[in-house]
Formats: structure tokens, sequence, C-alpha cells
């Protein structure tokens, strides 16, 4: 078993000829550019949609008809974010090789947000808007707009289970939570768009009837729909077509082991360095669940590798794989390559088992990139694949650091402090910075980088936790 | 429990309850209070289900009545006949052009179908959209007029 974990280490000067890497994979994300047009033209189209209804004339008609205009333009809000957020989640591949997965989230948390506040702020507008006009108290209104109105017990259940969504995801509630249960209450986000959409055709002023407008309207939700299904099912159906299983598990350093995985199902594809494959093991009690794990070393026809830190149930569940069990790859996915480095010189920083990703950016560099490697762990012995480390540095023209002591003692003495920095690697302005580790440090370095004159767009860093 | 299933509990159960729920109060799924739906009024008693499910109806043309102006925007229905007989109606155009009017009329354009559904051209109509009710009326006039 562990000659396959040596096999990789000497991947760099193969001697079997029938061993190759496995190429590259291409980056076509959607321009920039695109992505922004689109998302501005859906926001103006529907506004428009809403002027030419006769909107902004409500801001004529006295306090009832500014409740009316606002209320309405709240909703729009909050049912273009809620599509924009399971937009986002679905990761559609040309948006997800164009902004990685730590944005899209971060995009999701923003419409999320956004979502729930505009969609409370809706529900006050419209029920202030309907007490107004019907002369009733605030209690009666939104009773009788709830019970008597088609579609709104649909919307008042969907905008709860928005505000439970929301709240779960608040960070204390959600660190109470398991990452399954948070991740299950959260797939409700589907059952709560679709239960608010019907209001949205009976009652939007601006839908209802055989209007354009309700046209667009009916298009944009079906264009979202087909984009999530067609993504998520998209990447299990791709997984499902390639048969691949665990060839090997090996111990690598204290808590830290990796699985390698193969079989025909690697013929077509293409991964780089740094990028992650969700992976399902077809095992009893681990088929239903996926984790993320970066591949921790150029994969080649004869494996991809995993590096892995028992941290929890799962990871160690993994770790206790059968050679020969079967696993769903879905992936590659992230944007963490050497291709953002366009070739220019590079600090690999690492921190405990983000060591993975750097690892397997560190064999695609090359001799030119010098690459700097500096790792941090609590202890030498906590340090994964260093042999590997030592000899892909030496072959590269580079250099590893290995800082190895508790967190207390680094918060004491700031390894990344800009001076320090700039005296070990004098040409670190010049260079691009790669990051992978825990929060507080990724963050700790990349305040010392920025410092050190690196410029923002030349600091990239991957976070294991979501 | 396995972990599948403990995990799954929360969301499931309040899923579930969402649903529940919806289908149980929602007018729009409320049998008492049913909306037009594809063409045909599903209405709980009264004539057009009885004339369906005669069968009489099943071969019932589609009659679109005139734009009846009023007040607050326009109104236009549509009608199912067999012969002379009305078997379904159905508003599709009714006012939008402000928050109030579409508020209102998609509350009483889903009664003003089903009653003039079942009881013709005299139908009681809905108190607080009178406007609507009279172009209701209007339209549906033309069509029996010209039956
Ligand atoms: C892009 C990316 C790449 C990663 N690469 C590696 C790697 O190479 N090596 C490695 O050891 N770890 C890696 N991780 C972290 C790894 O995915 C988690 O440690 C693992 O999922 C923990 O699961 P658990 O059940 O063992 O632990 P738990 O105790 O159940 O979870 C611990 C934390 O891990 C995160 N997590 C759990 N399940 C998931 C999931 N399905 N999706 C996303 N996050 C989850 C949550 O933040 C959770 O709070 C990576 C994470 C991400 C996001």
């Amino acid at each position: 078993m562990s000659t396959e974990a040596l096999d990789h280490a000497s991947v760099p000067n193969m001697t079997t000829p029938a061993v190759r890497r496995l190429p590259r994979s291409r980056i076509t994300g959607l321009p920039r550019q695109a992505v922004t047009a689109i998302a501005l033209s859906v926001v103006a189209i529907t506004v428009l949609f809403w002027v030419a209804a006769g909107g902004l004339g409500l801001f004529g008609q006295g306090s009832t008809g500014i409740v009316q205009a606002l209320g309405q333009l709240t909703g729009l809000a909050a049912a273009l974010a809620a599509m924009g957020g399971l937009l986002v989640t679905a990761r559609p591949a040309g948006l997800e090789r164009r902004y990685g997965l730590d944005r899209m989230l971060a995009a999701h948390r923003w419409f999320g947000i956004t979502a729930v506040f505009t969609v409370l702020a809706h529900t006050v507008f419209d029920t202030w808007a309907w007490a107004e006009s019907s002369h009733t108290n605030w209690f009666s209104a939104f009773a009788a707009l709830s019970t008597q109105q088609a579609w709104m017990m649909g919307a008042a259940v969907g905008t709860a289970l928005f505000v439970i969504i929301g709240s779960t995801s608040y960070r204390r509630l959600r660190q109470a939570l398991s990452y399954e249960t948070w991740y299950f209450i959260h797939l409700l986000g589907y059952l709560a768009v679709i239960l608010a959409f019907g209001h949205q055709l009976t009652l939007g002023s601006n839908f209802a009837g055989g209007t354009v407008a309700r046209w667009w309207w009916i298009a944009l939700a079906l264009t979202t729909l087909a984009l999530v299904v067609w993504s998520r099912i998209g990447v299990i159906v791709k997984s499902l077509t390639r048969p691949l299983s665990i060839s090997a598990v090996v111990a690598e350093s204290r808590g830290i082991g990796s699985i390698h995985v193969a079989g025909p199902g690697l013929q077509r594809m293409r991964v780089s360095g740094g990028q992650y494959f969700m992976i399902r093991p077809l095992a009893r009690g681990l088929w239903w669940q996926a984790h993320p794990f970066s591949v921790s070393a150029a994969p080649t026809t004869r494996g991809i590798r995993f590096t892995i830190k028992a941290s929890g149930e799962d990871s160690q569940a993994l770790l206790r794989l059968r050679p020969g069990t079967r696993v769903l790859l879905e992936g590659p996915y992230g944007t963490f390559t050497t291709d953002r480095a366009r070739g220019r010189r590079v600090v690999l920083v690492a921190g405990g088992v983000g060591i993975a990703p750097i690892r397997a950016l560190l064999e695609d560099c090359n001799a030119g990139q010098q690459p700097v490697v500096i790792v941090r762990v609590s202890a030498e012995a906590d340090l994964a694949h260093r042999a590997e480390l030592e000899q892909l540095v030496e072959s590269r023209n580079g250099t590893l650091h290995v800082l190895a002591g508790s967190r207390a003692f680094f918060s004491a003495n700031d390894p990344f402090q800009p001076a320090r920095l700039r005296a070990v690697i004098p040409d670190i302005a010049q260079r691009d910075v790669f990051i992978c580790g825990p929060h507080a440090m990724e963050s700790a370095v990349i305040a010392g980088v920025r410092k050190a004159g690196v410029a923002t767009d030349r600091i990239h860093r991957e976070e294991f936790s979501v | 429990m396995s972990p599948l299933l403990r995990r799954l509990a929360p969301a499931a159960v309040l899923g579930s309850l969402a649903v529940i729920v919806v289908g149980l109060l929602d007018p729009a799924l409320h049998p008492s209070r049913a909306l037009a739906n594809g063409g045909q009024v599903a209405v709980g008693s009264g004539t057009a289900a009885a004339a369906r499910s005669t069968g009489s109806c099943a071969t019932a043309k589609t009659v679109t009545g005139p734009v009846v102006d009023t007040q607050y925007g326009p109104v236009q229905v549509q009608a199912t006949v067999n012969g002379r007989q009305l078997c379904a109606v159905k508003a599709v155009q009714w006012p939008l052009s402000d928050g109030r009017s579409s508020m209102i009329n998609s509350y009483a354009i889903p009664q003003l179908d089903a009653q003039a559904s079942q009881q013709g051209v005299n139908f009681d109509g809905v108190s607080g959209a009178t406007y609507t009710t009279d172009g209701y009326r209007q339209s549906l006039q033309a069509i029996v007029d010209s039956l």
C-alpha cells in the first residue's frame, strides 16, 4: 500500500512511461463583464416592467401609495435575491470557474441575507398597505391576506422557512448544529422559493394577467430552475459515469492520512493542482454525504491522492475505508491553481492540513517560479509529506521553511510580520502568494504580505471551512 | 436512529409541516375557494360542475367577450359554451393599474368567476369591487347575446 504513496512522490522524475499526469483543467469561465451585464440587465428589465405598470405613479398617491410602491419593490428585490442565491449555490461551471467557491459562497451569503431582510420588509409594507386600504388593523389585514388570497399561505410559509434558514446560518446557531443537519435545513430554501412563487403571479401587480411582464417573470424563474437542475444533477450524473474506487489508504503523520483513488474513471478527467473534489464513498452509512477534499499531488493515470486530517466523524470514516470501496468524485472544483500566478514567482503558505493543496500547487510550479514554501505546524510530527516537499522544492529551485510551534507561541512571535517576510523573501513584493490554512492564520498571513508590498490581486487563498 | 435519519429529521419535519399547512390552508388549493384553472372553473357544487359531470360540456367551445373599459381599467371575460348553455366563465383581463386594484381584484375575480359560472349573467356580484363587477357583467352579457 505504501509503495503507491511513494510512486506519487516520484512522479516528477517518473521512469515508467505508462504513468502520465492527467491534463490540467481548462480555465474557461464566463467573462466577468458578461456576468455583470447579465445581472444588471435582469434587474433593469424587471424594474422597467415595474415602471411600465405604473410603479412610479404610486409615489404620487399619498402615504398608502408610497407604502404600496415600497412593498412591490422589496418584493421584487427579495425574489431576485432568492433566485441569485439559488443560482450561485448551484455552482454552474461557467461561474464556478470564474469566481471559485469562496466568492460564490460569499455571494450566496449576501443574496441570502438580502432575501431574508427584503422579504420581511415586503411583508410589513404589504400588510400595512392592505390595512390602510381596507381600514382594518394590521393583524386582520395579515390574516385576510394569508388566508383569503391565492397562494398567500404559501408565501407566508415560504417566508417563515426563509427566516428559519437564515437564523440557523447565524454563526452561533450554526456551530451548535452538525454540518448535515444545517445543510438539510438549508435545502428547504428550494421549497420556500417554490411556495412563494405562486403569489408573485396571482397578486404581484406587475405579473398578474396576461402581460409580457408575466412571461418575463416566468421565463426568469424557469431559467433559474433549469440552471440549478442542470448543474446539480449534471455533476452527480458525471460522477456516476466515472468508475473509481479506493486503491490505498496510507497513514502520513499524526492525525493525517491519505487515500488514493483509481480506476477507469480517471481516463477523461482534467485536474489542476490546488483543485478539490466532493468525495462520496459508496459505503454503508456514508453514501448520502459528500465532503470536499483537495488533491494533494498531481493526479496521474495511476490515481488521485487526497490528504485528509481526521477532524470529525466523516473524515475519520474516509480514512477507515477498505481498498476496493467505490467512490464518487464530484468535480474538480476550484480556481486555487497556479494559473492565477501566470508564471510569476510564488510563495506558498500552508497551515496544518492546508498542506494538501499547497503540495499539489508546488508540483505544478516550474523552476522559473522559484517557489518559497512556508509550512506552519504545531509540531514536526504533524507535518505530512515532508520528503516529497523537500524533493519538489529542490527540483524547482525553491526553498522550504517549516515553522513548528504552538498557536500560542506564534501569536506571541508572529512569523508573518512584514519585516521578517522581507528578510526571508527579499523579492516578496514581486511574488504571488497562495495561502491555505486555518482562518486565523490565513488572515495573519494576508495582513503581513500586504504590508510587505504584495498586491491584493496577487494574494490567493483557499478556505477549508464553509 | 441512523446518523442520516437523525440529521434529516429536523428538515424533514419542517418541510412536511410547510407542505401540509399550505396544502390545507392556501386559498388557491382550498376547494371552497378554488380558482379558475386551465380554462375550466372548479366550483365545489352548482350547475357548472353538474353540467360537466353529465358530459354535456365535454364538447364545449370557448367564446371571448369584448373588452369593457371601467374607471380603473379594462375587464374582459371568456366563457366555454355548449350551444346556448354557459359551462364556465372566467375573466381574462382585469384592472391592475395600481396596487390597490390588483389586490381587490385578485380577491374579487375568483369569486366573480365562480358566481358567473353558476348563476350566469345575473350573478350576485362582489361588493367593494363594483366597477369590476359591472364590467364583468357587460362583457359576459355580450357573449350571451351573441349565442
Ligand atoms: C474547498 C475545500 C477543500 C478542502 N480540502 C481538504 C483537504 O485536502 N484535507 C482535509 O483534511 N480537509 C479538507 N477540507 C476540509 C474538509 O472538507 C472538512 O474537514 C470535512 O468535511 C470535515 O468533515 P467531518 O464530518 O469529518 O467533520 P465535522 O466535525 O462534521 O465538520 C467540521 C467542519 O467541516 C466542514 N464541513 C463538514 N462537512 C462539509 C461538507 N460536506 N462540505 C463543506 N464543509 C464541510 C464544516 O465547516 C464543519 O463545521 C476542505 C474543505 C474545503 C471547503
